[in-house]
């Protein structure tokens, strides 16, 4: 097997130089696919016959459940890097995902209770499927915390991958509760096994939304890994270079 | 299209606080989430700028090795603040 490219991976001065070339595409096919779904969806697509127009929160409740919990995955896949190779991006990965998977998370917990209003008759209630989603909020909340309690770099980061691992006990949790309970939470909307219950004026703009978040998710990490290897490489040449150019601007 | 005027494409059928309060907190947080580490970066390379400005002006200061883990500390009370 060829290890290059995880070799490379492990550089910072080469991630940050394919992140540079790499994020404003990013950024503008996110912002561009997230624009499109959400007036396809508030707009053009059909509405719920028995929801009627409220069930268009699910097009940003469902993307950003998604993300939240995808986030959290590859939180845990660094983490295990992390621990296992003490590979310096994978912490800086941690680092730079769990405030915008704190956010991903907060925005489904917010849009489900603001659908649940109309569509249950309550805000909230604590159900498996709504508890699980705050726990993955208070653990990133935790890894946040964390990082930002300890004063000695190995240990701090150390500590957070343990966090981080033993928190994946939560994501199957989130993803079966609405099959292992009795939840007020409907099943999964899309899976990549069956086809959607929905017609496609319907799921289109949600998939569009899916995969512009997706990118947009990835613009924003690759600005914090930058500033978190600017940060820590400070004392690099290469580093420095950028900074005295970026600085005089 | 799927409404007959834009007052009814406000209005949602009478969900139009629910649809408009989720997608307007979207956007701010989206926007918070987007903006945030914009200005964060420029706060990191300003201090790493001021750091490499005083180093210039007092290049003896300690061996390599102490600076570093010096560095390590400093680095982690920056991000408490």
């Amino acid at each position: 097997m060829n290890w290059t490219f995880f070799h490379k991976l492990g550089s910072p001065k080469w991630f940050y130089d394919l992140s540079a070339r790499l994020q404003p595409w990013f950024l503008v096919t996110g912002v561009l696919l997230m624009a499109i779904a959400t007036v396809w969806g508030l707009a053009f697509a059909p509405q719920d016959y028995q929801q009627g127009n409220s069930f268009r929160i699910i097009y940003l409740h469902v993307p950003t459940a998604i993300l939240a919990q995808s986030c959290y995955m590859m939180m845990a896949a660094s983490a295990l890097v992390s621990l296992v190779w003490k590979m310096k991006m994978a912490d800086m990965f941690i680092v730079a995902a769990a405030p915008i998977g704190a956010a991903f998370t907060f925005l489904a917990l917010f849009t489900g209770a603001v659908w649940g209003k109309p569509t249950w008759g309550t805000w909230w209630v604590w159900d498996a499927r709504l508890t699980s989603m705050l726990v993955l909020l208070f653990l990133y909340f935790g890894v946040m915390a964390l990082r930002a309690a300890f004063d000695d770099l190995d240990m701090s980061s150390r500590a957070t991958a343990i966090l981080v691992i033993v928190g994946v006990v939560n994501i199957p949790i989130i993803k079966y509760s609405v099959d292992w309970w009795n939840t007020l939470h409907q099943p999964a909307t899309f899976t990549l096994t069956e086809k959607p219950a929905m017609p496609p004026e319907m799921w289109l703009p949600l998939l569009v939304m899916v995969i512009g978040i997706y990118c947009f998710f990835t613009a924003v990490l690759l600005v914090r890994m930058q500033t978190e290897i600017l940060r820590r490489e400070r004392r690099t040449k290469w580093v420095r270079g950028i900074v005295e150019a970026e600085a005089s601007k | 299209m799927n409404f007959d005027s834009f007052n009814d494409f406000l209005m949602m059928g009478g969900h139009g606080l629910y649809v408009w309060l989720s997608y307007g907190v979207g956007l701010l947080v989206l926007m918070i989430a987007a903006i945030s580490p914009v200005i964060e970066r420029k706060r990191v390379i300003k201090q790493v700028a001021q750091q490499i400005k005083r180093q210039v002006s007092a290049p003896h200061e300690g061996s390599p090795h102490v600076s570093e883990l010096h560095g390590q500390r400093e680095n982690h009370k920056e991000a408490v603040k």
